[in-house]
This record gives C-alpha cells, sequence and structure tokens, in this order.
C-alpha cells in the first residue's frame, strides 16, 4: 500500500435515500435507464426491481423470467417510445423485456408511493420479449453497446457472446469469443467505437473489435494480480469537460499530454481482487511525433492489433476485492466500492512536482512517464451499507426534487443487504479542495 | 319355491336376505324337515346352468349351508358323499373358491382320513393348476386357505402322497406359481415351508428355493387403507423363515444373497444381510463351515467402508451368526473361518488408529463374545501382534488405536466368561480364559500408559484407564494385589492429577473406582479409603486446601451399595473433628455436602434395612444438638441459613426412612430441638426469639417434612398453624427463615389435617385477626401465607378449593398487590423439594388437573373482562400455573391459551412468565401443532422480538435462548406452506441474534438459522 | 454419497483431543478445585428461595458481560461439519484444526468488517473434494457467523497439489453465489452441515 495522499477528503457523501422497498436478498447490479429517471436493479430472488429515482420507490418487479439470481441488467440506448431491458441470468439464459414507455413522468412517483409490484397484466408492465440461449453456464454481465446494435454476454464458460438485434426480438450471435481461460466477469463498451472489453477470472481484461465482420481479440492487457472484477470506459471527449478543459497557465508539456490523450481517445478503468484500480490509455497509432518510443506502433498500425498502456493506480484504500467502478461522464470523477463496504470517489489531476521526477515504481512504467496527472481521493464512506458487501456503484443523473443544479449526479451502491442506496456528492467548506 | 331359487334370487338384490335363506335350509336340515339329497337334487338344475355365476353361487350357497350346519348333523357317509359331490365339480373353472370353501366347512364338520386328504389335494392339483388361472384374489384365497389347513391338519397324509408320488412336490410347487396378492402370498410361504421344513426333498430343492426366493427382495407396500393391515414386514419375515427353513437351500441361497449384496439400494441389502443372519443361524455348523470365508469376505466390506450404520451393525450381527453356529460344531471350521478374520484384523492394525482399525475392534469385539472357544482363539491371534505393534508403535495416536481394539477383546472376553459378580453365558470355566496367559504384558502396558503418559495425551489414557477397568472387572482374571495397585492408580489420577480439559481422565477414573467398588467392595475399601482419609485434614485451619476434589470422588463412591455405609462412617468421623478441632466453615459444608451427596446416592439403601437407626444416633441428634447448642460446641458455620438447611436435609433424609414410632422422638423435640427450653420460648410460639433460635426454624422445616402423618405433633394443630401464621408477619425475619416457616404452614396442612379438617383449615385465618380474605388488609406477607395454606390443600385436591381460588382470583385486579397475587400462583404447582411422597406428605394423584380446571378457565375468563392495566396480572398467574403443569394436562384447553400466552411475550420486565409462556408454546408446537398454525404470524414476530436485546426491554439471556430455540421448532412442526412466507424475514433477522452478547444465544440462533434457511430450499430448483 | 472415494482410510482423532471450551470455563467456574458435584443437591426451587421476590429481580445481571465470538466458537461451528466420504466430522478427521483458525479485527477505527481466516487441511493432498469441503466451511460460516465478519476460507499451504486454484475458487464470491444455487451441490452440501450442531 502506498502512504496515502496527504490531501484530506475534500467531498463527502451523504446518504439521500434507500429505494423502498428493499429485496429481501442480495441485490448484485444497478443500472440507470439512459433517459428516464428510473433504474433497474438484478436481485438474487430471480427478479428485476425498477425504481423510481424521483420518488425512489419500487414501480415494478419484474418476475418469472429466470430460474436462478438476476446477475446482470442493461437497457437498451436510444430507443423510441419504449423501453428494453436486457437481463442476464446464474441460469445461463439473457432474457430481453419491453415496456410502452410511460407519457408522464408523474405516474411513477404516484403509484411508487403503494409500494409493491405491479399485477396488472396490461401495457405498462414489462413484457417478456425474447430468451437468449447459448452460454453453457452462468451470465456474469452483460451490455448494449451504445448504438443499441450490439448485445454483448459474458459466462462463467469462459465465453464472450456478441448478438446483434436483426430486427425486434430477432437476435443473432455475431460472435464467440473464447480468448480467456477463466470465467469472464464483465464486458463493456467504448462510448464511440465498436470496441469491446471483458475481464475475467484469468486476470486478464482483453478487448475486442470488428475486423472485416469476424470479431477478433485486438489486445490482451495483463497487470491486474488477481481477478478482474470491473471494467468501464471514460466517456467521449471528456477533455472538454473535466479538470483538463482549463487550458490557462498550462505548460507545453500539459498541453502535449492533452493532445496525446485526445489521440488515445477514452480511457479504461479495471478493478480487480487484487485491491487495485488501474486506469489504461491506448497508444495512439498515427503521427509518431511525441510519440518518444513511436517506431513500433508505425509498423503495428497496419495490423488491428492495439497497445493499451498501464496509465495509473489509483491510490489504494479498499482493503477487500473491489467489485466495480464507475466513471462520471460529467465530471470525470471515478467512484469505487467492494467486499470492504466502502466507497471511494477519485479525482484526476495535474502532478504538482516536476516532470523529470521519478513516478510511482509501477510496472510497464512505458507511458507512464507522461501520466502527467494524479488520482487523489476526494471522499471516503465506511460502512456504505452497513456491514454488508457493496456489490456495485454508479453514476446517475439526479431526479429528486432536491436537485440542485443542472447535470447534479448521485451514486448509486448495491449491496448484499439488498438496498440499493443513492448518495449525494456534497463540497467540504473547505479552502484546499483541487 | 325352493331355497336355493330364493337364494340366487335374493343374491344381488340382498345378500343379507340370501345368507338368511342359507341359514334357513341349514336349520331344516338340522331339524330333518330338508333331506340333504332334495337339497342337492334342487341344486343340480343350476349347477348344469349355461351362467357361471350361476353355477359358481351355487357352489356358494352350499358353501354357506354347510357351514352353518352344526356339528354331528351330517353323517360321514353323507359328508363323504358331499366331498366327492364338490371335488368334482372343482373341474368347473367357475366357483373354485366356493368349493375350496365348502371344503374347508366339510372338514370342519369331521375329520378326514389320509386317502380322502390325498385324494382332494391330487384333486386340486388335477383341476385347477395353476392356481394362477383364476383370476380373482378371492377366488384363489379360499383354495390357499384350504391347502394351507390341509399342510396343518394332515402333514402325514400329505408327506406320504410326497413320499409315494415322485412328481407330486414339482406339480405342487408349480402350482402357487406367479402369486401375486400379499394377503395370498402370506398364505402360500406358510404352505410351502412346511416341505421345506418336513420333507425331503432332495432334487426339488432348487425349485423350492426359487418358488420363494423369485418374490426376494420384497418390495410391496400395502395400500394405506389396507382392509388385512399385512405389511412389507409381514412378508419380508414369512419369505426369510422360509429361505431360511432348510440347509438344502445353502448352495442357491447364499449365492443369490451375496450377488443381491451388490445392490444399490439400501433397503435390498438390509433385507439380505437380515437373510443371511437368520439363514446361517439354521443351517447347522456343517453346511456353514462351507461358506463362512465366502460370507466373511462379502459381509465384512459393509463394516470397513461403512455406508449406513445399521448396514454395517446388521453384517456384525452376520459374521457374529457364523462364529457361533461354527462353534456349535468341531473345532476345525471355526478355525478356518477366524483365521483370516484376525489375520485381516492384524492388517488393519499396522496403520492403527484409522476408520478400519476402529472397524476391526467392532467386528472383534461383535465375534469375540460369541463362545468361550471364539474368544480364545481371538485373542491367541491378535494379542501377540497387537502387543509387539503396540512396543514398536512411535506415535501416540497409534498405540490408542491399538488398546482401543484390545479394550474391545477384553469387553467381549468378559461377556463370555463374566465378571467378579456373575460368570458369563461360558458359565463357571474362567480357569481356561485364555486372557489369562496375556495378564502381565496387558497390565504392563496400560498402567504405564496411565502413569507416565503426559496429561496432554487425553484420549490415550482415557483408554488405558478403561483398559485397566476392563482387566479388574475380568472375573477370577486379577488378583487382589493387582486390583489394589489399579485403584491406587485411580486414585492420584483423581486426587493427585491437577484439572486438564474437560477432565475426562480424571472422571474416568472416579467413575472406575466406582465400578470396581462394585466388583470388589473390600479391596477398594482397604486401598483406596485409608488414602482418601490421609488427604482429608481434620482442620483446614492450616490453609490445607483442594481438599474439594477429594471429598467429590470419595462422597461418589458411596452409589456403590457395598461400600455405602463405610463411606458415611468416615465421612461422619471426619466431619465431628473437623468440628473439634474447629475447621472453617468452608470445609465444614463441604463436609456436610459430602454426607448429604452420599446419603442421597444410598437413599434407597437407607429405605430398606433400619441399622440407618445409628445413622440416627451417629448423625442425626450430634447435629441437632449442635444446631441448638448456643455454648463452646456451637460451630460457627451453623450460624448460616444454608448450613442449616444442608444440616436439616440431612437429619431429614435419614429420619424420613424411620417408622412413625421411631419418629416419635423427634417429633416431640421438633422445635425444641434437645434444648431443653420451654417450647413455648421458642419459634414459632415466641414472637421474639433471637435471631439464632429463629434460624433453627430451618433445621424444625427439615424434620417435620421427615415425618409420617400418624406422628404427634408438640402441639395441637390449630394452633400452631396460627402462631406459625403470626409469626411468619414478622417484617425482621429473614428470607429463608421466613420461607422456612410458611413451608412448615403448608406441611402442617398437608399431613395432619384430617380431609373434613381441611375443608376448614382456612377459617381461622380468614375469620381471625389475620382477615386473609380482607382486600383492605392484603399485604405481601399475607399474601404468603394464604398461598402457603393453598399449597398444602391444593396437594390433596380438596373440594375447598373451589371456594377458595375465586377469592384469590378476584384479588389479581386487586389496584395495591394484584402483581404480588399474580406471582403467588407460580408457588401453586411448581415442583418442590420439601412436599414429596418420600416426606410422606398426602399428594393426590390428580391435583394438578383439578387446580388447573379450577383455575385456568377462570382466568381465561376473567383476562377478558379485567381492565387493560390488569391484564398483565392474569398472564403472570397463568404463566405461574402452567410453568408446574404437565403438557397434557394443559393440552386440552391451550386453544383457549394461545392468545394469552402470545401476549405474555409483550410483558415488560416479566422474564419468568415469558419463559414459562415460550416453554408451553413450545410444547404445543411438539404435541398440538395445528392449534399454533393460525397464530404463525404473531408467534413468529413475538419470538422475533425476544430472541434479540433491544434496549427497552432487557431480554435476559435465558428468554432469547428459550425464544429461538422455540423458534427453531416452528418449521420442523409446521407445514411448509405455513411458514414460508416468514421464511426470508425470520433468516434476515436472525442475523441480528448471530452477534448476540451471549455465546449461549448465539448457538441457539445459529441452529434456529440453520433450520429456517433449510425451508423450502427442498422444491427450491427448477 | 455418490463421490468415488479418495481415502478410504483415513486417520481418525479421539474426540476427547479435540479442542474444547470448558477448558479455561472450568478453572474459571471453581476456585475450590471441584467438578461442581454438590452444586445440585440443593434443587433450585429450593423452597428457602422467596418467589415473590424472585419475580421481581429476575433480570440476571451477567448479561452485560460479552462473551466475544472468538476462533474456539470458530471452530466449534464448523469441527461439526461431517466429510463428504466419511461419516466423520471434520474435526475428528483434523481438516480443520483450532490453530489454523484467525480471526482479525477491523483495519481501521471507521471500519467494523472482522475478517475471519480458516485454512483447512485436505485428507489427502490430491483429494478433489478440497473444494466442496472448503465450500462447505465457507457456507456454514456466512450462515452462523453474524454479517460483520468476512470469511476466507483456503487451503493449507502445502498441503494440497492445487491449493491456489482451489483458493481462488473460494474466495471468489461470485461462484460461491452460483454454487448455493446449483441443486445437487446444495445436497451434498446440506448432508456435511447437518450433522452441525
Amino acid at each position: 500500500m502506498p502512504p496515502p495522499p496527504t490531501e484530506t477528503p475534500t467531498h463527502v457523501l451523504c446518504p439521500l435515500a434507500t429505494l423502498s422497498p428493499p429485496s429481501s436478498l442480495r441485490t448484485w447490479q444497478t443500472a440507470p435507464h439512459p433517459s428516464q429517471p428510473i433504474v433497474a436493479t438484478a436481485c438474487s430472488d430471480r427478479s428485476v426491481r425498477v425504481y423510481s429515482l424521483t420518488s425512489f420507490t419500487l414501480l415494478h418487479s419484474i418476475t418469472g423470467g429466470h430460474k436462478r439470481s438476476v446477475r446482470s441488467v442493461s437497457w437498451k440506448p436510444g430507443t423510441r417510445g419504449q423501453s428494453v431491458l436486457a437481463t442476464g441470468s446464474f441460469d445461463a439464459s439473457a432474457g430481453i423485456w419491453r415496456k410502452k414507455e410511460q407519457t408522464q413522468e408523474q405516474d411513477f412517483t404516484r403509484r411508487g408511493g403503494d409500494g409493491d409490484e405491479e399485477e396488472d397484466e396490461d401495457e405498462d408492465d414489462y413484457q417478456f420479449a425474447c430468451i437468449l440461449d447459448g452460454h453453457e453456464s452462468e451470465i456474469k454481465s452483460l451490455s448494449w453497446n451504445p448504438s443499441g446494435q450490439y448485445l454483448a454476454t459474458c459466462s462463467r464458460d469462459k465465453s464472450v457472446w456478441i448478438w446483434e438485434e436483426l430486427e425486434d426480438d430477432n437476435f443473432e450471435t455475431v460472435a464467440v469469443l473464447q480468448e480467456h481461460d477463466g470465467d469472464v466477469k464483465c464486458v463493456a463498451w467504448h462510448p464511440t467505437e465498436d470496441l469491446l472489453v471483458s475481464t475475467s477470472y484469468d486476470d486478464t481484461v482483453r478487448l475486442y473489435r470488428d475486423d472485416a465482420d469476424d470479431w477478433v481479440q485486438v489486445t490482451s492487457i495483463t497487470g491486474h494480480q488477481q481477478t478482474v472484477w470491473w471494467a468501464e470506459f471514460e466517456g467521449a471527449n471528456m477533455a472538454s469537460i473535466d479538470f483538463r478543459k482549463e487550458k490557462e497557465g498550462l505548460s507545453e508539456q500539459q498541453t502535449k499530454y492533452i493532445d496525446l490523450l485526445d489521440r488515445s481517445g477514452p480511457r479504461l478503468a479495471t478493478c480487480s481482487d487484487d485491491c487495485t484500480v488501474r486506469i489504461w490509455r491506448r497508444r495512439p497509432r498515427e503521427h509518431q511525433e511525441g510519440v518518444g518510443t513511436g517506431i513500433p506502433s508505425i509498423i503495428r498500425s497496419v495490423t488491428i492489433d492495439e497497445d493499451w498502456l498501464q496509465e495509473a493506480i489509483l491510490p489504494q484504500r479498499h482493503d477487500r476485492a473491489i467489485y466495480s467502478i464507475s466513471w462520471s461522464q460529467k465530471t470525470g470523477l471515478l467512484v469505487s466500492a467492494g467486499s470492504d463496504g466502502k466507497v471511494i470517489i477519485y479525482k484526476e489531476r495535474w502532478k504538482a512536482q516536476a516532470l523529470n521526477d521519478e513516478v510511482e515504481g509501477v510496472d510497464g512504467g512505458e507511458g507512464l512517464e507522461w501520466a502527467l496527472t494524479e488520482w487523489v481521493v476526494v471522499a471516503e464512506l465506511f460502512s456504505a451499507h452497513d456491514v454488508f458487501e457493496v456489490n456495485h456503484v454508479t453514476w446517475a443523473a439526479r431526479a429528486d426534487k432536491g436537485k440542485r443544479f443542472e447535470d447534479e449526479e448521485v451514486v448509486l451502491s448495491t449491496g448484499d443487504d439488498g438496498e440499493v442506496r443513492v448518495w449525494a456528492l456534497d463540497e467540504l467548506a473547505s479552502e484546499n479542495k483541487v | 319355491m325352493s331355497d336355493i331359487q330364493q337364494y340366487l334370487l335374493d343374491y344381488d338384490r340382498n345378500k343379507k336376505e340370501a345368507s338368511a335363506t342359507a341359514q334357513r335350509s341349514a336349520t331344516r336340515l338340522k331339524d330333518g324337515d330338508l333331506k340333504l339329497l332334495k337339497l342337492v337334487e334342487e341344486l343340480g338344475e343350476y349347477f348344469n346352468s349355461e351362467d357361471g355365476v350361476t353355477r359358481s353361487r351355487t357352489m356358494g350357497y352350499l358353501a354357506e349351508v354347510l357351514a352353518l350346519i352344526p356339528p354331528k348333523v351330517l353323517s360321514l357317509q353323507q359328508r363323504n358323499l358331499l366331498c366327492d359331490f364338490i371335488l368334482a365339480r372343482t373341474d368347473d373353472g367357475e366357483g373354485i373358491g366356493n368349493c375350496a370353501k365348502a371344503l374347508t366347512a366339510l372338514e370342519e364338520r369331521g375329520k378326514w382320513d389320509s386317502e380322502r386328504v390325498q385324494k382332494i389335494m391330487e384333486t386340486l392339483l388335477a383341476n385347477t393348476n395353476p392356481l394362477r388361472q383364476f383370476k380373482q384374489q378371492s377366488e384363489r384365497y379360499p383354495v390357499l386357505r384350504l391347502v394351507d389347513m390341509l399342510m396343518a391338519k394332515y402333514r402325514d397324509a400329505l408327506r406320504t402322497l410326497h413320499d409315494s408320488t415322485p412328481d407330486f412336490l414339482s406339480r405342487f410347487i408349480a402350482y402357487f406359481d406367479g402369486e401375486k396378492d400379499p394377503r395370498n402370498l402370506m398364505v402360500v410361504f406358510s404352505i410351502l415351508k412346511v416341505p421345506m421344513a418336513e420333507w425331503n426333498i432332495g432334487a426339488d430343492a432348487q425349485d423350492l428355493f426359487d418358488a420363494v426366493f423369485n418374490y426376494f427382495p420384497i418390495t410391496f407396500r400395502p395400500p394405506p387403507d389396507d382392509p388385512y393391515g399385512i405389511t412389507a414386514q409381514d412378508l419380508k419375515d414369512r419369505l426369510r423363515e422360509c429361505i431360511a427353513s432348510t440347509s438344502d437351500f445353502a448352495p442357491y441361497a447364499f449365492p443369490a444373497l451375496l450377488d443381491k449384496l451388490d445392490s444399490t439400494s439400501m433397503n435390498t441389502k438390509r433385507d439380505v444381510l437380515q437373510t443371511i443372519t437368520s439363514a446361517v443361524a439354521e443351517y447347522g455348523p456343517h453346511t456353514i463351515s462351507l461358506y463362512s470365508i465366502t460370507l466373511w469376505d462379502a459381509l465384512k466390506f459393509e463394516i470397513l467402508n461403512v455406508q449406513e450404520e445399521d448396514l454395517a451393525e446388521e453384517a456384525l450381527s452376520g459374521l457374529a451368526a457364523i462364529a457361533k453356529t461354527l462353534s456349535q460344531g468341531t473345532p476345525g471350521p471355526l478355525n478356518a473361518y477366524l483365521r483370516p478374520i484376525f489375520k485381516e484384523c492384524n492388517e488393519h492394525l499396522e496403520d492403527a488408529p484409522t476408520k478400519q482399525s476402529q472397524a476391526a475392534a467392532r467386528i472383534l469385539h461383535r465375534i469375540a463374545n460369541v463362545s468361550p472357544d471364539v474368544t480364545n482363539i481371538l485373542l491367541a491371534g491378535i494379542l501377540p501382534t497387537l502387543f509387539t505393534l503396540f512396543q514398536s508403535a512411535d506415535a501416540m495416536a497409534k498405540r490408542r488405536g491399538l488398546l482401543e481394539v484390545f479394550v474391545q477383546l477384553i469387553k467381549a472376553n468378559i461377556g463370555v466368561y463374566g465378571d467378579w459378580r456373575s460368570p458369563g453365558i461360558a458359565g463357571e470355566q474362567s480357569a481356561n480364559n485364555a486372557l489369562a496367559q496375556f495378564r502381565d504384558q496387558a497390565l504392563e502396558v496400560t498402567m504405564s500408559g496411565l502413569e507416565d503418559a503426559p496429561v496432554e495425551q487425553v484420549s490415550f489414557r482415557v483408554v488405558c484407564l478403561d483398559g485397566l477397568l476392563q482387566l479388574s472387572k475380568a472375573r477370577g482374571l486379577l488378583t487382589d494385589e493387582h486390583i489394589g495397585k489399579i485403584i491406587q492408580l485411580f486414585y492420584a489420577v483423581v486426587v493427585h492429577e491437577q484439572s486438564y480439559g474437560k477432565d475426562d481422565v480424571k472422571n474416568g477414573a472416579i467413575n472406575g473406582l466406582v465400578e470396581i467398588a462394585h466388583q470388589k467392595p473390600q479391596v477398594v475399601i482397604e486401598k483406596a479409603f485409608p488414602a482418601f482419609m490421609a488427604q482429608l485434614p481434620d482442620t483446614d485451619l492450616d490453609g490445607s486446601s483442594g481438599y474439594f476434589s477429594v471429598l467429590e470422588a470419595f462422597a461418589k463412591l458411596a452409589s456403590e451399595d457395598k461400600v455405602f455405609d463405610t463411606v458415611i462412617l468416615r465421612l461422619k468421623n471426619k466431619f465431628s473433628s473437623a468440628v473439634n478441632q474447629n475447621a472453617s466453615s468452608s470445609y465444614i459444608i463441604a463436609l456436610l455436602s459430602a454426607i448429604l451427596y452420599a446419603l442421597t446416592k444410598g437413599a434407597n439403601k437407607l429405605e430398606q434395612n433400619h441399622e440407618s437407626s445409628n445413622h440416627y444416633q451417629d448423625i442425626v441428634l450430634p447435629l441437632l444438638q449442635r444446631t441448638s447448642s448456643t455454648d463452646s460446641s456451637h460451630p460457627k458455620a451453623f450460624d448460616d441459613e444454608t448450613t442449616l438447611d444442608l444440616v436439616g436435609r440431612i437429619c431429614n433424609i435419614i429420619v424420613r426412612s424411620h417408622s412413625a414410632e421411631q419418629q416419635q422422638a423427634v417429633a416431640a423435640e421438633l422445635y425444641t430441638l434437645f434444648r431443653g427450653t420451654a417450647q413455648d420460648e421458642l419459634p414459632p410460639f415466641n414472637l421474639n426469639a433471637n435471631p439464632e433460635t429463629n434460624r433453627t426454624m430451618v433445621v424444625s422445616t427439615q424434620l417435620l417434612a421427615s415425618l409420617h402423618k400418624e406422628t404427634r405433633l408438640p402441639c395441637e394443630i390449630e394452633l400452631l398453624v396460627s402462631s406459625l401464621a403470626n409469626y411468619t408477619q414478622q417484617p425482621h425475619l429473614s428470607a429463608p427463615v421466613r420461607s422456612a416457616s410458611l413451608r412448615q404452614i403448608s406441611l402442617v396442612i398437608n399431613k395432619y389435617y384430617s380431609t373434613s379438617a381441611l375443608k376448614t383449615c382456612m377459617e381461622p385465618l380468614i375469620n381471625g385477626p389475620l382477615e386473609l380474605f380482607n382486600a383492605d388488609k392484603l399485604d405481601p406477607p399475607r399474601i404468603r401465607v394464604i398461598f402457603a395454606c393453598l399449597k398444602g390443600i391444593s396437594l390433596r385436591s380438596s373440594p375447598s378449593l373451589s371456594i377458595l381460588y375465586p377469592h384469590v382470583l378476584s384479588f389479581l385486579s386487586h389496584p395495591k398487590y394484584g402483581t404480588t397475587i399474580a406471582h403467588g400462583f407460580s408457588t401453586l404447582l411448581q415442583p418442590d423439594d420439601l412436599l414429596t411422597k418420600q416426606n410422606h406428605c398426602q399428594i393426590s394423584g390428580l391435583h394438578k388437573q383439578k387446580s388447573f380446571a379450577l383455575l385456568v378457565p377462570n382466568i381465561t375468563r376473567l383476562f377478558r373482562e379485567a381492565p387493560a392495566d390488569m391484564k398483565p396480572n392474569y398472564l403472570i398467574a397463568l404463566s405461574g400455573i402452567l410453568n408446574g403443569m404437565p403438557f397434557d394436562i394443559v393440552m386440552e384447553e391451550v386453544d383457549q391459551l394461545i392468545l394469552l400466552l402470545l401476549q405474555s411475550l409483550d410483558l415488560k420486565g416479566e422474564d419468568l412468565v415469558k419463559e414459562a409462556a415460550i416453554a408451553t408454546l413450545t410444547s404445543t408446537l411438539v404435541e398440538k401443532p395445528a392449534v399454533v398454525e393460525e397464530h404463525v404470524g404473531s408467534l413468529v414476530t413475538r419470538l422475533l422480538a425476544n430472541s434479540v436485546i433491544n434496549k427497552e426491554t432487557r431480554t435476559p439471556p435465558k428468554v432469547r435462548a428459550a425464544a429461538l430455540r422455540c423458534l427453531t421448532l416452528v418449521p420442523d412442526k409446521l407445514k411448509l406452506e405455513v411458514v414460508l412466507p416468514y421464511r426470508r424475514q425470520v433468516c434476515k433477522k436472525l442475523t441480528a441474534a448471530l452477534d448476540d452478547r451471549k455465546r449461549e444465544v448465539r448457538s441457539a440462533a445459529v441452529k434456529a438459522r440453520a433450520r429456517w434457511l433449510e425451508v423450502d430450499e427442498a422444491g427450491d430448483d427448477e | 454419497m455418490d463421490l468415488d472415494k479418495q481415502n478410504a482410510n483415513p486417520t481418525i482423532l479421539n474426540p476427547s483431543d479435540l479442542p474444547s471450551r470448558r477448558r479455561e470455563t472450568q478453572v474459571k467456574r471453581r476456585d475450590d478445585g471441584g467438578t461442581g458435584l454438590f452444586d445440585d443437591l440443593i434443587p433450585p426451587y429450593n423452597y428457602l428461595n422467596d418467589p415473590f421476590d424472585q419475580a421481581i429481580s429476575s433480570s440476571d445481571s451477567d448479561d452485560d458481560a460479552v462473551e466475544q465470538i472468538d476462533e474456539q466458537e470458530v471452530y466449534d461451528l464448523i469441527s461439526s461439519i461431517s466429510d463428504p466420504e466419511h461419516p466423520l466430522s471434520l474435526g475428528s478427521l483434523a481438516v480443520v484444526n483450532l490453530p489454523d483458525i484467525h480471526i482479525q479485527p477491523p483495519t481501521s477505527p471507521h471500519s467494523c468488517i472482522s475478517t475471519v481466516v480458516v485454512e483447512i487441511t485436505p485428507t489427502i493432498t490430491h483429494c478433489s473434494l478440497a473444494t466442496v469441503i472448503g465450500l462447505g466451511v465457507r457456507v456454514r460460516l456466512e450462515q452462523a457467523l453474524p454479517p460483520r465478519f468476512r470469511v476466507d476460507v483456503r487451503i493449507k499451504k502445502g498441503t494440497h497439489s492445487t491449493d491456489e486454484a482451489v483458493n481462488k475458487q473460494l474466495g471468489d464470491k461470485e461462484r460461491v453465489a452460483a454454487a448455493l444455487e446449483n441443486g445437487t451441490l446444495m445436497g451434498v452440501l446440506r448432508k456435511m452441515l447437518s450433522t452441525c450442531e
């Protein structure tokens, strides 16, 4: 463990609400709807619970689809007039559910009031659309790509499947990727490219893309010492949103670095049983100018292979497995949580020290010399779910009456206690904030 | 019209009518109004009817008539005629059942001669073979019964038939082929058992065997409402008897059975093993000698790799049975059988202690206690190897493993040759016990083992100890010197060794001493007692301590009759000298406790022999004098109620075994206690006695308790009761003295009032100055008296209770003392150590029912009417009553009580009440779950509430644990669908209890949670 | 038990050699060195104690004394689990041993998460049932310990050919969760845990 940064946390996570009623059994993951103020939570009671973020109450309980725990949920982006939800279960199948979109939002809150699940079998219920069979064992994670064209699923059977939805409820398997030699724990898509990442029990992270109608692995990232539980890409063009947008008084190096990041595109964050969170950056392809060891990249550029460098290891605050991380697309803040019940929030900022300084002696040193930024912990929350483990955290747009400013976000944590808790990030009234 | 017409007419409409007709015909035959010939003629046309049913019914009619004709009506000739006639009909495919009935009826009316029997048998075989051609079970059954009857009554006739007709048996066997009906099978088996057991079956042996073995294993399950109540077990037993019936089956039986032993079904294996065992027992040594080794090779696996414990047991009995059978024959085969066994066992000893070395021990133990020969052979076969291995063994664990086997062998050996008290199955022949040759080696090993092994080697030393114990028990094996050594060894462990672990060794040693005392009392007295006494100081003023464990061990010995008196004597002497050298109170109390313990252990002995009268002289009198003495001879220890209680109990246990006459001496001095002071200067008659004197009431109480009701009290009883009542009112009395005096009231009332006087015994107290039942004067001291009286009365279930109880119940709403009254009820029926049969109290068998009936329904009624703030009192009273109540009494009313009980769980601070309520709810769950079912919800939530600590009601650990234990029962006793809805809630809530601050509670919580987690998992998957 | 025997003939410890709690409590209980033989001479419902007082003052005071969950208690929870292939307890087979159980206190004052680490010793080095046994131990503890405990079950170093692989499996929450939804495996586990008291 590196010595904790000297900074005292500048923010604090304040409990806003617990989505109610909670599940009586373990909850695994919570997915915010891409456009509406609702979330779907995967429960080990074989159901999915849909809650409102405005009233914090249960709207729907989707049951009867799966024979085992629902492990993972993902909303299809960009759907018109309807919501489409994909569910991945320990019963080795994935389910697709549809629901006509509610016209005005208040319905939810009002109906949500009376708590329990909707029995009425009509329009405004989630209808089972179709089931995707193929995996041999538990599905651990699934994810739609940003365009909604592809759905990726992964399983203990060591494989990653990519399904393409030709028309409604007609899915075709476009790829079965069997690169991993252990359970595949998580799949996630690049925000702008058809680039898929998977993480695994075999401690590796792998990236795939479509090479002439054939999905292939483009790189295998090693570095984590243990199972890699989760991966998530940085949002698109964050440079214009996060600390980088402040161009005033930047050194030439720093400007170069911003440019480099820009050519690399969104970065990748991963977390692992080894208690670390790591940031990875793609080595840009063309124009080696600026890229010190650019030569090899030119050669490689003809091939489809990519080269990802470990850019940073975030300050280690977790002392047990880190199950989940989430990268805010509004602020660039990163949040992590895991077995130790902590929720940690990190912020990226320019390194204070001179360029030629030694940077943390971590492996894959190459590229690290370019990391002119560093990550600091801005908020640290203990026992987010009392004594229970936190299985998942994510950012979501704030939607309740208490909302304080445009684009305000909340953190949603999902725990073994069956609860989904909502946290607001408050700035501490202190000088030394970054 | 003719009777038969009538009969057939009625048959379908009304069978009763039909039978009536048959009855009529029978009577007319008897009275001669109807000639047999006529009757048979009338039947003629119907027998020739086209319709089979008619023909069958006609025969049925005949059968009924015959069955109804009184004996001696039909002449031999007529019977023969009928018999031939009926037999002739047996070739008709219809009505065979009725033929059989008719024949049976005939036989009941006169025995047959051999030729006839043989003819019947042959005709049946000729006309109705195979029997299965008749589809109706009801058709075949009468035939089978007929044959069975013939088999039973005419054995020789049929035997000769078999001997004279070569192919008879084969046809006979084939006759029953393919019978499927359980009821019929029972008969078939019993029929076939006869030829099996009694005939010379020669060539037909295999067919005969197959005829029954085809049904093995019996898998039939009788319908739940089977009218004949035939169980699968009945069939199994009969089948097994058949297979075991003759050694001729051996060549077919054993291979077939062993083949089935490989089955995967545990039930089949169980059947096979049981059948083998019974076969082995029946077939006799010669036959068994041919298969013994094969059987051993097959059976041993069931023991070496246990699948199911009971299968191993069956296999063991099998092996033992073989040894038993063989030891009835010549030595050769027996040796041949045992050699591979001890060979194999020796191999397993090599790597003791393992699963298989333990199995070896089991095998040896089971086989070795079959007969002297067997045990001798095995000892000779095993022990030499065992001891060599022992010497060469480096690991303690291994030595332990070996000795475990050794101990099993000796135990078996004792089974055969007996112990010191009684000879074993071998009778008086310990002379040729092979164990003798190994005696010294065995002693050497075990003694040094116990002596030299470090205390940490618990299990090893325990085995050594057990070994020594067994050796010292073995009849005629050790000399008294040896046993003496062992005793000293045990003694040393008990007294000198420091406590370690669970003290398995120490306890083992003490119990060992007791057992040896049972075998060799004199040796124990000579060897051990002096040592013990030496360890007990006369006084502990020199600061000597550690005498306690010695006392305990010594007192334990009293449980052995033969040394009881000596133990008492020595303890008494120790006590006197301790007192004389004024030892510390704690030492004196320890000694008193030891004496009391010893006496209780030997209580039954006190009952019979009356030399306990010297106990009176030696113990009781001196103690009483010490108690009442005020001079220097009065020990300080005696200035304390608990000591005096001990003293009292010692006197009580001795005195109560005396006759009323013997007791009179004590009765007279009940309060004076041989002080020589006038009684009325003493409590309870003197209200301002000094504390020392008041204290002696504790002893008086115990004495009073010990007296027969025929004894004369030192004053007349009304006076005594009222004096006691007033005496107990004194505020300055110490709690023990007060309770003791109150208890005297109960005792006097219970013992000395005549049944008639009893009705009014409380009058003086109610009407007198005390005014017990005056609500305005009510206060705790009075309430105590009320219940003291009720206690004595209720045990005699006097009718007066029906007047008294309502009074007391009415006080439950008393603004000031309602709660106190409520708590009083717990005293009424709770188990009591003074008012007992042993103490000659009058205890009516139904007193609990009586009080229950008089109290509980009223309480439930009053509860409903009572104002909210008073309701708790009723719950408290109720729980107090239920506390001492056997559940079968409560059972009747329990559905009325359930709501009250549940509400009791909400009471604040009333922990005993909650405990009682939970107890009753628990028994209700066990005995009458249906009652609880509808209240599951509130039961579960309340139990949960009481199972976790919460701030305002500080539920004590005992209650928390009780609640959890009750909660554990819920899923066991109630239907799945009833409990399922609560599963998640319970499992979640219980996680709090898992973190309880008390270990006891946590473990209860763990159990409860584990149980609830199991709920539904069953049907859970897919 | 349909699993084929890995070790048909394991060595067996004797019950009286297994660690037990009574040791220290006993020393605590009696300073007079006795075993409490005479304690119940006087019955609890002794006539000398007064039901009227008793009833009022009956919440026992020693409730405040907290008995912490300790290694022995954890041992007692798991030593009675029976081995999937023998009708014997993990304790008597020395698969679980008191010295191999460790309770680690919370890592920070802000946290209340303690960790129980149990190292198990399979009866033989290649016993493929090690995982099942480990799973049994983990499940038992997750059911029996309060949730503030994290349970880490490992194969003792060097006692097993593939201990690393097994450890990783046992450490993987998701796999364990899935295993518990597998009927057949749960059957085996339930049989193992049925002997727990």
